[in-house]
């Protein structure tokens, strides 16, 4: 097992509508084996961003236990220090959110590379390993000196989802990565995912394309109103009965 | 490693009558003190920083962001409070003249809000730097005019402007003349104060994203001082949120930007246009 989650509530109280509490997650535990490709699935609003976003810490959980089995040992990403969540976040731990949020003015091949020589790969090598991951994901050459800024949905997202996947972290938190995507780029997108990324690496993504979620998971979890509504193989899932 | 550890620092401004530290900050909405009058800067501030590591300082203007910015490199005394800096032995607050000259010109570059603070203006850019490099020792002409031309292709200003009065640069090109100065000695800390403020937003990326490649790769521990929120979240790992001369909330810096807990730096985030 690499991660347990365990009981993990968030409550966000709004101090700007007099200090009203919204439900983000309520006791959501399950576990996830190393290697497994876990997909989280529910309608708007059921917690499945608030569900990645408290494991990669971007939202501190209220209640309850994260425990990542890191390579230097078991943190628990719901309580440690910031720190440490930096420490693991620059190693081993990858988030591809929903939306790119990057540094104005910095060409599309330099948004990939940089978590890559950030972990210490030379510069250029990083660029040429974004490069390839850029093409195989049928993104236009001629914009991989451009700005994210000026490019379509579709052609940020394909930035994110290589920045994402370029440092190859063991466990890999996927926000929608490809819903912006026509199928065929999704198709190269998912190919990426297998031929790029080691068969050690974990993966929890939230998916919204029941095809994409036959397609990669070997479990789903499915959220409803903030709780955990079952966690099955993907040979049980099926949509219509849950949904 | 801990690169600087700060503790309890205050600054008051005015005869303090000791009580104005409990007498002002959130709780009570203002930083002057209603007994003596004294103005409240910053108080009971704490934080540690890491090797590499880069610290967010955030809040309106009169939070008091700009005095911490300002005792941490240095120029401005503080009223009570104790920072330890790796490479110095002892309080580095209350060092004395001599040492808190070393400590500027080797260990803590600055870069100011206001450029006539930090450059020259008459003399020239490559000048303004050179001086830095003198300052911790430097003596042989052609060694400094060769290190001042590496900085200058570090921080993306042409060479071929290097004997110009600095009056003469761009404000971006001013800003990044400051940075040259500041990480011209290989400082173990760098503190910048509104890096961004004065200057177009085409140029303000640029600044910011050369001043973040430098900053990686050299791993020296920074401090970012701004009211700008896109400026703390492009460049701060963490982030100190302050109000009324306190720290309200500290956190990392994607988590204070996405959950924040305080009711304040809830208006905060909220009020981005």
């Amino acid at each position: 097992m690499i991660l347990d989650i365990d009981t993990v509530s968030k409550t966000f109280e709004m101090h700007i509508i007099d200090g009203k509490t919204v439900p983000g997650l309520a006791d959501v535990s399950f576990t996830v084996d190393d290697g497994e490709f876990v997909a989280v699935v529910g309608e708007s609003g059921s917690g499945k961003s608030s569900l990645l976003k408290c494991i990669y810490r971007t939202y501190e959980p209220s209640a309850g236990a994260i425990r990542f089995q890191t390579e230097g040992g078991e943190v628990d990403l719901a309580n440690c220090s910031d720190r440490e969540v930096l420490a693991v976040r620059g190693s081993e731990l990858g988030y591809a959110s929903q939306f790119l949020n990057e540094i104005p003015r910095v060409p599309a091949v330099d948004v990939v590379a940089r978590p890559m020589w950030e972990q210490g790969m030379d510069r250029e090598a990083a660029r040429e390993r974004a490069r390839e991951l850029l093409t195989a994901l049928d993104l236009p050459a001629e914009l991989f000196d451009a700005y994210p800024a000026t490019f379509s949905g579709g052609e940020r997202q394909r930035v994110n989802f290589a920045r994402a996947i370029a440092p190859q972290p063991r466990l890999l938190l996927l926000d929608e990565p490809t819903s912006a995507l026509d199928p065929e780029t999704r198709a190269s997108a998912l190919e990426l995912l297998d031929d790029y990324l080691p068969a050690s690496t974990t993966v929890v993504g939230v998916f919204h394309n029941y095809d994409v979620v036959q397609q990669v998971a070997d479990r789903v979890v499915v959220l409803d109103d903030a709780r955990l509504q079952q966690v099955v193989d993907i040979a049980d899932y099926d949509p219509e009965v849950l949904a | 490693m801990t690169v600087l550890d700060v503790a309890n620092l205050t600054k008051i401004y005015g005869d303090a009558c000791g009580e104005c530290v409990d007498n002002t900050g959130p709780s009570v909405g203002d930083n002057q003190c209603p007994v003596c009058g004294s103005v409240v800067a910053c108080a009971d501030v704490d934080f540690q920083l890491h090797d590499g590591e880069v610290l967010g300082i955030v809040g309106e203007s009169g939070s008091g962001k700009s005095s911490l910015a300002e005792m941490l490199a240095l120029d401005l005394d503080a009223t009570a409070g104790d920072a330890r800096y790796h490479a110095y032995d002892g309080n580095m607050l209350s060092a004395d003249y001599q040492a808190r000259h070393e400590l500027q010109n080797q260990h803590v570059g600055m870069v100011h809000q206001h450029v006539q603070d930090g450059l020259e203006l008459s003399f020239s850019g490559g000048g303004n730097v050179a001086e830095k490099l003198l300052a911790a020792g430097w003596r042989h002409y052609g060694d400094i005019r060769d290190r001042v031309e590496s900085l200058f292709r570090e921080t993306e200003v042409p060479v071929s402007r290097m004997d110009d009065a600095t009056e003469t640069y761009s404000g971006g090109m001013q800003r990044r003349i400051q940075i040259a100065k500041a990480i011209a000695n290989d400082p173990g800390l760098v503190v910048l104060d509104e890096p961004t403020t004065g200057l177009d937003v085409s140029v303000q990326a640029r600044v910011l994203d050369m001043f973040r490649g430098l900053q990686r790769e050299q791993d020296v521990a920074t401090i970012v001082v701004s009211h700008d929120l896109d400026v703390i979240r492009l460049l701060a790992d963490r982030t100190l949120v302050m109000r009324h001369g306190r720290v309200i909330e500290t956190g990392l810096t994607d988590r204070i930007m996405e959950d924040p807990h305080h009711e304040y730096t809830q208006t905060l985030i909220n009020s981005v246009i």
